[in-house]
């Protein structure tokens, strides 16, 4: 009893478990919850729960079959993912590149953070109650499945690409309707930010909701989307450019607190500079191959030669079963919509890779969950799962 | 990009070799690489990290290679990127010993966190100074590790170790 006679108020804290089954988490993800009251005192993520042995089973599958498992790891950006393995393995072989090839990965990688990112505005509003904008961006996102299904034959977890070049060339229909596509994309972005961008309900639940310092950020290896919230301005597409980057002409978007709003508005940006891009990689699409002469020994050859001549058919043979880069190790990083994708390979001369590592951007910006969530309301954490854009396949591999 | 600044980052040599450290011959990345010796290693990550030369502010990976007939056997290659240019640099520690351990250097970069639980997890790595060292993709009461060279791809029958652990 204190001195006025009024009972104490026993108050303690509670665990809770926002378990792997939850429709908010954007996969299996599970939180252990330190709440007094509702404030978090701490959220401990618990991953593991998707975990499929990627790596382990990279020691034991040839280079290009490796690419399938290379879509399933961010699922909703595949082929930005095929091109990151791609490269590396191009990396080790000392491939070039044609031209060709490299304008339309870059269409492909962009429209790949296209559809990621409206997946993310989608679900991410759709957690904080703004369902609109979920129908609506699927319905976006559907067209960009149509444009998949178009060139590659499928509409998620393509695999379209193969080491030196790509699994075939993009039809000038195909890229026309790309073109259309990306006419007309900025509009509904404008719709998309009709809803939100201005809207009390929504700066009320992300401004100043799981800020985080520039410092801070860094130190955790945030990167991506996640890192330019912050301020620094570091895209590797800029910083450390690769395929066709360097010579197309585009801006990078930069918050300044590090809170959820900004993070939606540099993504917002990022939707908008990617359609710029594919306009002008479209415009300066040059002809030609699509993998040049000097690896059709590690394509499959089409079938028509292959079963009428002699060549094409040992050709066949051996890429399936013999395809060695030599000894050594490399380390190639890409910027997909999720940050950077780093594959590191350790190969022996063999035909598997002797060590295969995956550098997951989601799995290193999940790390900044607790940092973010600290001293936050409970129902904050919606917001900062949303904002920080992860994807469980790509944490777990 | 500047190729010199991204083949020769400023400093990279000098601090290796006050640490110690011996540069390998680089591979086809191009990525200057060092190995050092697990004693220095945070004498010289601290330095990557805050100078003097090219600061490397971000340790993009740390991750674990099982030489299995090698003698050390556990190798940890961590990756570090500069936001100023965008170099990479790989530096290389064996870890020896049973456990094999090395320092962790979360106390240096603290996105190393997860990175090292999940080198312990899948390669059995001890990363001595660790805040809280526990399995991260494996359920928390898995024995074995995954990914050494000894470990079958099939994986463990979960029965025969769950019935050992929870005999009713």
């Amino acid at each position: 009893m204190t001195e006025t006679g009024e009972k104490e108020l026993h108050v303690e804290e509670m665990i809770l478990n926002m378990g792997p089954q939850h429709p908010a988490t954007h996969g299996v993800l599970r939180v252990i919850l330190t709440l007094d009251g509702e404030t978090i005192v701490n959220a401990e993520p618990v991953v593991g729960y998707l975990h499929r042995g990627k790596e382990k089973h990279g020691e034991d599958l040839t280079y290009t079959q490796f690419i399938t498992f290379t879509d399933r790891l961010d699922y909703v950006s595949s082929m930005a993912n095929n091109v990151g393995w791609c490269m590396a393995v191009e990396k080790l072989l000392g491939i070039e590149l044609t031209e060709r090839c490299e304008y339309l990965r870059v269409i492909v990688c962009e429209l790949t953070r296209i559809a990621s990112h409206l997946i993310w505005i989608g679900c991410s509003a759709l957690d904080l109650g703004a369902a609109t904008v979920f129908f609506h961006s699927f319905r976006e996102r559907e067209k960009i499945y149509d444009l998949f299904d178009a060139f590659s034959g499928l509409r998620m977890n393509n695999g379209f690409m193969r080491i030196g070049g790509m699994a075939g060339d993009i039809a000038p229909e195909v890229i026309r309707a790309i073109d259309d596509f990306t006419a007309e994309f900025p509009g509904y972005l404008d719709e998309y930010e009709l809803l939100l961008s201005n809207n009390r309900i929504f700066i009320d639940r992300t401004r100043g909701v799981g800020a985080i310092s520039a410092s801070d950020a860094i130190g955790l290896g945030l990167t991506g989307p996640n890192l330019r919230g912050s301020g620094p301005s570091f895209d590797l597409r800029k910083n450390a450019p690769y395929l066709a980057y360097d010579r197309l002409d585009f801006d990078i978007a930069v918050g300044t607190v590090g809170d959820c709003y900004d993070r939606y508005m540099v993504r917002v940006e990022e939707m908008r500079q990617s359609a710029r891009i594919i306009r002008q990689a479209i415009k300066d699409l040059p002809g030609g191959p699509v993998y040049p002469d000097s690896v059709k020994k590690m394509i499959l050859p089409p079938k028509s030669r292959v079963y009428t001549r002699m060549e094409e058919l040992i050709h066949q043979f051996k890429i399936v079963t013999d395809l060695r880069p030599p000894a050594g190790e490399v380390y190639v990083a890409t910027e997909v919509p999720k940050g950077e994708l780093g594959f590191y390979i350790v190969s022996r001369g063999g035909t598997s890779p002797y060590r295969l590592r995956v550098r997951s951007p989601s799995f290193t910006n999940l790390q900044a969950l607790p940092v973010m969530a600290k001293g936050r309301l409970f129902s904050d954490m919606t917001a900062i799962i949303g904002a920080l854009d992860f994807v469980m396949g790509e944490v777990d591999r | 990009m500047d190729e010199d600044k991204v083949n020769k980052p400023d400093g990279f040599l000098e601090r290796l070799e006050k640490v110690g450290g011996e540069s390998l011959p680089s591979s086809a990345d191009g990525i200057p690489s060092g190995r050092v010796q697990a004693e220095h290693l945070l004498e010289m990550m601290e330095s990557l990290r805050d100078g003097p030369g090219l600061r490397f502010e971000i340790l993009i990976d740390v991750c674990s290679v099982d030489e299995f007939t090698g003698k050390p056997r556990f190798d940890v290659i961590y990756h570090l990127r500069s936001l100023e240019t965008g170099a990479l640099v790989r530096i290389k520690a064996f870890a020896e010993g049973d456990p094999p351990a090395v320092p962790s250097v979360t106390g240096i970069y603290p996105t190393a966190n997860w990175h090292e639980r999940e080198a312990y997890d899948m390669m059995g790595i001890h990363f001595e100074g660790h805040p809280d060292l526990k399995r991260i993709l494996m359920p928390l009461e898995y024995e074995g590790h995954p990914l050494r060279k000894d470990f079958p791809r099939e994986g463990i029958e979960p029965d025969r170790l769950y019935k050992r652990l929870y005999p009713d």
